[in-house]
This record gives structure tokens, C-alpha cells and sequence, in this order.
């Protein structure tokens, strides 16, 4: 038994070996390619035409969806920030997903708005709508009250309403720069190929200081479990998905901040509501519409528009939402496993499918099980204690050399932190987020293939923020994904 | 084995250990060098922003500013660069700018990047001759646009629609059938930059846009000619209402719609036909065009549309109806009589879109039975399919009160009903 336990052990070294040198490698790949590329545009930016079509009247109309679902305390600063972006044509549209809070009358006190009747057509079919509000005063925006069925349905029920060409997706708890929409519309219009997703860069709202909807001024927040996010997403955006996309590779755009047209989409079938990641699955299904039909199509993320929103201050809120993540990328894949290793599918199936299943769903689950295994191999006396300790500080300085590439990535480009201060407290946090914060999550994403397997395959809800305490009762919803 | 796997993994930490500290270092430098690098820029651009305006309010010729030649790699040519963008943006000292960045060698400088094989270096060049708006450079940009590099070709588009000649919009025109074919840039992009040409560009629109084939370059034509609102464009609009392309004709509507009216009754015939059209933007284009040319036998065609299997058409009919006819309650009267429960509701939400719904309101104080009857029956009728939102409102705050007891009833008519 112990022979065969010892071989075990060992033969799952080897392969934890061989494993972690194969993530490793790619995520070294990603992280050059996104260097070049995002240097690339960076200096691309001082010839980008956007501020010309901030002005143009072919620039195509826009409807910005925010699904709301007990958003009281944040909905008003939400709809003024998406009021105030400089895009020529654009409407507001704000599903109230039943709220059991003061959402809608929030909105209607603030904003003025009276009930008007409009004929509802169904589409994309939806849970029944109660109602549309619609103030004179602010012509382009427009509150529709609906029963409560989901975030995925919200948001069918606003492609429904909407009567532009684009929609953009934004939480109800995010804030827009000003310029975010135009710079994510501007390579839509310009690229030869039809674009049908774009998203940008979402970054944590914790701590930033914002007057009249917009950010005023940039600052760190004090909660570590909120720098350690804001490390991770700058991780996630400027060299995962950047290096992603130079292969049209995309399969998660934020549903924070993500910009689709709408003829694909209603195509394509709108939002699934079974999903716990609307947004990924979404965007996988679009992959696979364009590619079946043989239609030439791309799904861009730009390093460069951002939309702030707000961040879990809380483990038990961080858990629950990591663990909605990583459901909703199993969920995603497997229904997708059709087109894994698939001719028919060319590089998303060959390429992209297996770089989400091999190293973004499955790393997690084989670093724990590593972490066990290299603890085992030294107890059964396979491993010296010298090797475990090398292997084990190999696996976490990895880690710090990733964090600490993306901060310096983000000094080089875009540098949205500007006091020395947030420079070393960015860079420590990079450092320190490799001992415990790292494992708790890999810890959380095992959770929820234990979930899956299980059968409880439910959307947990998150409430963010500081000093939240949310339930299912009354809690709120956020993006399938960062 | 172990021991020697002990080394690889030795000298690997040791050197991920030099690499973050390496990065690390980097990302401090970097901070730093961009600190000093801004703060160098800001207190060149205040330096010579100032003395720039004062020299050219003094009246010193733009010949005697050769002390602020400086060497292209040094932080006084960017700060001049920005000052001299500063100035083009200003009426006051637009001309002096212009002639200060030929004069200062910034002309000659980023022509010569034109060579530059680094596709980079080159957008950018091409890109800041279009801002500096230097005219001279037309014949060295436009042959750019002949380039196989998506990425070049529309910047050069931008860059020439900014310098804004005629000579400049002859190099654009020239190739905008090879530059569609070719796929390098989008058709958004290339009809944002021919607007920038504004209204003098009308009648080499018109010309080229005679001259092409494709319907692609005639439509995108058309589409710019419908946006600058010329009139003079007219007569090419007419000529493209029967082509056989449906963009060409939606956007020959459109150039009509935009130039408003002065046309024969004859060629309103020709608009009105449009409205049956199999293509639904051309029947759009037809009613909005509809919209703004006052034509009485258009009223009939107009309320078909009132039923049409497009929104966007139906909008665009209801809307035509009430800027245009005198007849709008009839005609609304009359569709509403249709059994097509959604064809009703949808009429009943234009009502309400177009603000029609007031003027029905204000009706029912009319001393015109006829108008009385029809403002009223339309109300009833509204109430009843659930779009009595705006009748309810003048119950609760509407001053007259004439008009308040006829509403009561009609929301318990439409309520019974």
C-alpha cells in the first residue's frame, strides 16, 4: 500500500513538474506579447482619432445597459457617470430587476421621471416588464421596471429596449471615465473586419474620490484585500487579456464594462440566464456564431478605456464571488466542449479553448493538489527538504516576478496611480499577495469545482465595498468576471 | 538526479530573484525619469507659450523665431511642438503657427519620417502633418494612402482631411473606390474625415461621386452630401433615387431629406414612391425625407407606414405625419381601425413618442365637433390598449377642466372596455 502510495506521490511530481512548467511558459508567452503589443499602443494613442469622433455624427449611437437589482446607495452616482460620458449619440437605459430596495424610486425622485407606456417587443423573451420612466429633462435616459428573473435576463430586456446599433454593458455599481465609451467605440468603427465585442479595463473604485459621477481623484484604498485586487486586475487586464487578444483569443470581457453589437447578439440569442457568467458565455457563443457561419468577425479588448468599479472588502464576499467565477468558466467550457480540439474551429478551438480549460480552470485545482503532493513527497522521504523549500519558493517568486511585471507594465503605460506612494504600496502588494492571498483563492476556484460536481450550480451574490455585510436576501450582483 | 535537479532550481531562483529586482529597479527609474521628464516639459511649454504670443503680438516676422530651432530629440522641440498645437487651436494666432512649424523645421522633420520603415514612426509623422495642417505635404501623404497597411490608410485619410484642401480631398476622392476594395480602412472612417471638408467640398463630392461605379464609393458620397445638408446636391440625389443599389437610394434620400425642400412636385412623386420600397432604410429614409418636404398626396402612403413591419419605419412615418399634414388625427383615426392588436399599440406608442397625444388633449376643448369626435374617439382608444399614462397625468395636474371631466370618462370607457 505504501509502494503503491510512494509511486502515486511521485508519478503526481512529475506531473506537477511538468504542469508547472507548461503555465508558466505561457504565462511567460502572454506576458511578452502583451508587453510589445501594449507598448505599441501606447504610442499609437497620440494618432488615435477618438476625440475626432467625439464630435462626428457618424459615430454609431450607443445604448449603455445597467442592470440594477438593489443598487439604492450607488444606482444615482452610476446613471450620472454613464450621463456624463463624451459620446455624440448614446441613451441610458436602467433595468430595474425588481428591486426589494428603493432602486427605482431612487431614480425617479433624482431624475425626475414619470411613467410613460411603450410597447414592449419581446425579442429576446424576458420575464414580464412593469413599467418604462422617462423624464423630458434628460431625453436619453429611459428606467424600465421588470420583475425580478436575473441579471442575464436584465440585460435581454435592455437589448430589447434599445434602439441603437451598439449597446455597452456597465454594472450598477461602476463609474465610466469620461472618455471610456468613445475609446472602446473608436477601434470598433475603424477596423475593416466587423468588431462584435470590445471590452476595457475595469479597476477598482475602492478608494478613488469622485464628485458629480465623475473620478476626481485617484487614491488607494486602505483595505488590503482591496490592493490585492488591484494588483490582480492589473495582472488580468494588461498582460492576460492583452496578450489574449492580439490572437483573437478573447473569451472573457467584463460584463462590467464591455461594448457588443447588438445585431450578433440578438443573432446569436441575447443572454443565456442559466449561466453563472453571462458575459463569458456570451462572448464564447459569439466565437463559435461567427465561426460556424465562416464570417469574419473580432472581439477586442483595449488596455486603455476604463471603468471603475467596486471591489469585495470582505473574504466572505471575495469567495463567493471568485467561486461564481470560476463556476461560470467551467460551465462555459464544458458546454463548449464541442469545439474543444475541434478542426472546424481552427485556433479558438485548438488555441483559446484549451488555454482557458489547461491553465485558467484547471491551474488552481493542480496547484493545491501540488502544494499537498511536495508536503507528501517529504514526508515519505522522496524529497529532501532543501528541494521542497526550492520548489515552494520557486512556485511563489514566479508569482511575485508576474505581479511585479504587471505594476511595472502599468508605470510604463498607463500610470493612473500617481504618488510615490501608490508606486511602493503597488509594488508590496505584489510581492505579498504571493503568501496567502494566491492560495486562499486557488483554495476558493477548487470550492466551486466541488460545487459543480455536486450539482450546486447557483449564482452566489456578492455585496461590495467597503464594510458590506451582503446576503442572498438582499444582496447585489456584479459581473460574471472581472 | 535530485541533487542535480537541486542546481537547475538553484540557479533558476537565482535568476527570477535578479529579474524582479531588475523590474522592480525598473519600475522606480521608470517613475522617476517620467517625473523629471514632465516637470522639464511643463516649464519649457509656460516658457515659451508665453514669449511665443508676445513675439507674435509684438509683430516679429515668423523668420526672426530661428533661436527657437532646437535639435529634434531635445525637450525644447516637444515643448515648442505643443506650444505651436496650442497656438493652430487659437483663431488669434492660427497662421502664425502654422508658419512657425515650417519655419522651426518641424515640417521637413516629420516628412522625412514619411520614409521611416517603422509603421509607427511613420502614422505618427503622418499623423502630425495632418494637425500641423501643412498644406505643402498633400502630395507626399496622399500617395500613402496607395500603402497595403490597414494601419496607415486611414490615418492618412484623417490627416489629409484635416489639412482640408481641395487638393486634399481631390487625393482621397481619387482613390476611394481602390481604398474600399481593398478593405484598409472602414467606411465610418473615411466618411468622419470627408466631413471634415465641410461645405466646400460639395461640388467635388458631386463630381466624383458621378464618376464611380461602385456603389460603395456612391453611397459614402451621398452619405457625406447628407450630412453636410447641401443643396446643391440635389440634382445628384435625384439621379441616384432609382439606382439599383438600395444604399444609394436610402442615402440619396437622405441628402434629400437633408437640403429640406424646393423641389418640383414632380420629383416629390419620386420620394413618395420610395415608401414602398422592398428595402426597409429606404423606406425609412423615404418617410424622414418625407418629414421635412411638405407634400400632401404623400399623407396615404405615409399612414401605410404607420403599420409597417419595421419600428424604426413606423417611427419615421408617425413623425412625417404630424410635421407635415394637417389630416394627422384623421389619418391616426383611421389606422387605429385595424384589428392588428400590435399594429395599434404601436401606433398608440408613436402618439405618445411624437407628443402627438398633448395636442389630442388640448382637442377636446375644440369647438370643431369633428375634431372633438376624432381627438376624442383616438384617446378612448388609447386608454384602452394601456397608453393612458399621459390622460392620467392631466387627470392629476391639467388646469382645464373641461378637458379633466372628458378625460374621467374616457379612462372609464377605455378601462370598461
Amino acid at each position: 500500500m505504501r509502494a503503491f502510495a510512494v509511486s502515486l506521490v511521485m508519478g503526481f511530481n512529475y506531473f506537477i513538474l511538468f504542469y508547472y512548467g507548461f503555465v508558466n511558459l505561457a504565462y511567460t508567452v502572454l506576458l511578452l506579447v502583451s508587453t510589445v503589443v501594449i507598448l505599441r499602443y501606447i504610442r499609437k494613442i497620440r494618432y488615435s482619432p477618438f476625440k475626432d469622433f467625439i464630435t462626428s455624427p457618424e459615430t454609431p449611437p450607443v445604448s449603455i445597459l445597467v442592470p440594477a437589482y438593489n443598487e439604492e446607495r450607488v444606482i444615482v452616482r452610476t446613471v450620472r457617470s454613464t450621463l456624463a460620458v463624451n459620446y455624440p449619440f448614446f441613451e441610458v437605459i436602467v433595468i430595474n430587476d425588481g428591486s426589494k430596495d428603493a432602486t427605482l424610486d431612487t431614480l425617479i425622485r433624482t431624475f425626475h421621471l414619470r411613467k410613460v407606456d411603450s410597447a414592449y417587443r419581446n425579442v429576446l423573451k424576458t420575464a414580464p416588464v412593469r413599467g418604462f420612466y422617462y423624464s423630458p429633462d434628460v431625453p436619453n435616459l429611459l428606467v424600465v421596471d421588470k420583475e425580478n428573473s436575473g441579471k442575464a435576463d436584465s440585460l435581454n430586456c435592455g437589448i430589447n429596449v434599445s434602439r441603437s446599433p451598439y449597446f455597452c454593458t456597465v454594472d450598477a455599481d461602476s463609474v465610466l471615465e469620461e472618455n471610456a465609451l468613445i475609446k472602446l467605440m473608436t477601434p470598433t468603427v475603424e477596423s475593416p473586419v466587423p468588431v462584435v465585442a470590445c471590452g476595457g479595463v475595469i479597476r477598482a473604485l475602492n478608494g478613488i474620490h469622485m464628485e458629480d459621477g465623475a473620478v476626481r481623484s485617484i487614491d488607494l484604498p486602505r483595505s488590503s484585500l482591496a490592493m490585492f485586487q488591484i494588483v490582480e486586475y492589473l495582472r488580468a487586464f494588461l498582460f492576460g487579456r492583452v496578450g489574449l487578444d492580439a490572437m483573437n483569443g478573447i473569451l472573457i470581457l467584463s460584463g462590467a464594462f464591455s461594448l457588443f453589437r447588438k445585431a450578433s447578439v440578438v443573432e446569436a440569442g441575447g443572454y443565456l440566464p442559466k449561466n453563472v457568467t453571462e458575459d463569458m458565455e456570451l462572448i464564447t457563443r459569439l466565437h463559435r456564431h461567427a465561426i460556424e457561419r465562416k464570417t469574419p468577425y473580432a472581439i477586442k479588448f483595449i488596455s486603455d478605456p476604463v471603468c471603475w468599479t467596486e471591489v469585495p472588502e470582505d473574504l466572505k464576499m471575495l469567495g463567493r464571488q471568485r467561486r461564481r467565477w470560476h463556476l461560470g468558466l467551467m460551465q462555459s467550457i464544458i458546454q463548449n466542449r464541442s469545439a474543444l480540439f475541434n478542426p472546424r474551429y481552427g485556433k479558438f478551438g485548438w488555441v483559446v479553448l484549451p488555454y482557458y480549460l489547461f491553465i485558467e480552470l484547471l491551474s488552481p485545482v493542480v496547484e493545491l493538489i501540488g502544494y499537498v503532493a511536495v508536503v507528501l513527497s517529504y514526508l515519505f522521504g522522496m524529497l529532501s527538504l532543501d528541494f521542497m523549500l526550492l520548489f515552494l519558493a520557486l512556485a511563489v517568486l514566479y508569482g511575485i516576478f508576474l505581479s511585479t511585471a504587471s505594476v511595472f507594465l502599468e508605470e510604463v503605460t498607463y500610470r493612473r496611480y500617481p504618488r510615490w506612494g501608490h508606486l511602493f504600496r503597488l509594488l508590496f502588494y505584489g510581492v505579498i499577495e504571493n503568501f496567502g492571498y494566491r492560495q486562499i483563492n486557488s483554495f476558493w476556484r477548487c470550492q466551486a469545482f466541488l460545487k459543480y460536481l455536486v450539482g450546486m450550480r447557483k449564482w452566489e451574490y456578492v455585496e461590495k465595498g467597503k464594510g458590506n455585510t451582503g446576503s442572498r436576501k438582499n444582496g447585489k450582483r456584479e459581473s460574471g468576471s472581472p | 538526479m535530485f541533487a542535480e535537479l537541486e542546481q537547475i532550481l538553484l540557479v533558476f531562483l537565482a535568476f527570477l530573484l535578479l529579474v524582479i529586482l531588475t523590474v522592480l529597479a525598473a519600475t522606480i527609474y521608470r517613475r522617476a525619469a517620467a517625473l523629471r521628464k514632465y516637470r522639464i516639459l511643463d516649464l519649457n511649454r509656460e516658457r515659451f507659450g508665453k514669449r511665443f504670443r508676445e513675439l507674435i503680438d509684438e509683430g516679429v516676422s515668423v523668420d526672426e523665431v530661428s533661436a527657437f530651432a532646437f535639435p529634434s530629440r531635445s525637450a525644447e522641440w516637444h515643448a515648442v511642438e505643443h506650444v505651436l498645437f496650442g497656438l493652430l487651436a487659437d483663431r488669434r494666432y492660427e497662421s502664425a503657427g502654422a508658419a512657425l512649424f515650417d519655419k522651426l523645421g518641424y515640417r521637413s522633420h516629420y516628412e522625412r519620417k514619411l520614409e521611416n520603415r517603422n509603421i509607427i514612426v511613420k502614422s505618427s509623422a503622418v499623423e502630425k502633418l495632418g494637425r500641423m495642417r501643412c498644406e505643402a505635404s498633400t502630395g507626399k501623404l496622399a500617395p500613402l494612402l496607395e500603402a497595403k497597411n490597414a494601419e496607415i490608410v486611414p490615418i492618412t485619410v484623417r490627416a489629409l482631411s484635416k489639412i482640408g484642401t481641395l487638393e486634399a480631398l481631390g487625393g482621397v476622392l481619387d482613390r476611394l473606390p481602390d481604398l474600399y476594395s481593398r478593405s484598409f480602412v472602414s467606411r465610418k472612417s473615411i466618411e468622419s474625415s470627408l466631413r471634415n471638408f465641410g461645405p466646400a467640398a460639395v461640388p467635388d463630392l458631386v463630381r466624383y461621386g458621378e464618376r464611380y461605379v461602385d456603389p460603395v464609393s456612391r453611397a459614402s458620397v451621398l452619405e457625406v452630401l447628407g450630412v453636410l445638408g447641401a443643396p446643391e446636391a440635389l440634382p445628384f440625389a435625384f439621379r441616384n433615387l432609382d439606382h439599383g443599389d438600395s444604399e444609394v437610394r436610402a442615402k440619396a434620400l437622405k441628402v434629400i431629406g437633408a437640403a429640406g425642400g424646393g423641389l418640383p412636385p414632380g420629383e416629390k412623386e419620386k420620394v413618395v414612391a420610395l415608401l414602398g420600397d422592398p428595402v426597409w432604410f429606404v423606406r425609412l429614409q423615404a418617410a424622414k425625407a418625407l418629414g421635412t418636404l411638405r407634400h400632401d398626396k404623400a399623407e396615404a402612403v405615409l399612414a401605410k407606414r404607420l403599420l409597417d413591419s419595421n419600428w424604426q419605419v413606423r417611427n419615421a412615418a408617425a413623425t412625417a405625419i404630424v410635421q407635415t399634414s394637417d389630416n394627422a388625427i384623421g389619418i391616426f383615426l383611421d389606422t387605429l381601425g385595424t384589428t392588428d392588436r400590435y399594429a395599434k399599440e404601436s401606433v398608440c406608442e408613436e402618439i405618445q413618442k411624437t407628443d402627438f397625444v398633448y395636442r389630442l388633449i388640448d382637442n377636446l376643448d375644440s369647438p370643431g365637433r369633428d375634431t372633438y369626435g376624432k381627438s376624442r374617439e383616438i384617446l378612448k382608444i388609447m386608454a384602452s390598449l394601456g397608453y393612458g399614462t399621459p390622460l392620467r397625468e392631466y387627470l392629476e395636474s391639467g388646469a382645464d377642466d373641461r378637458i379633466r371631466r372628458e378625460l374621467t370618462l374616457i379612462v372609464q370607457q377605455g378601462a370598461a372596455s
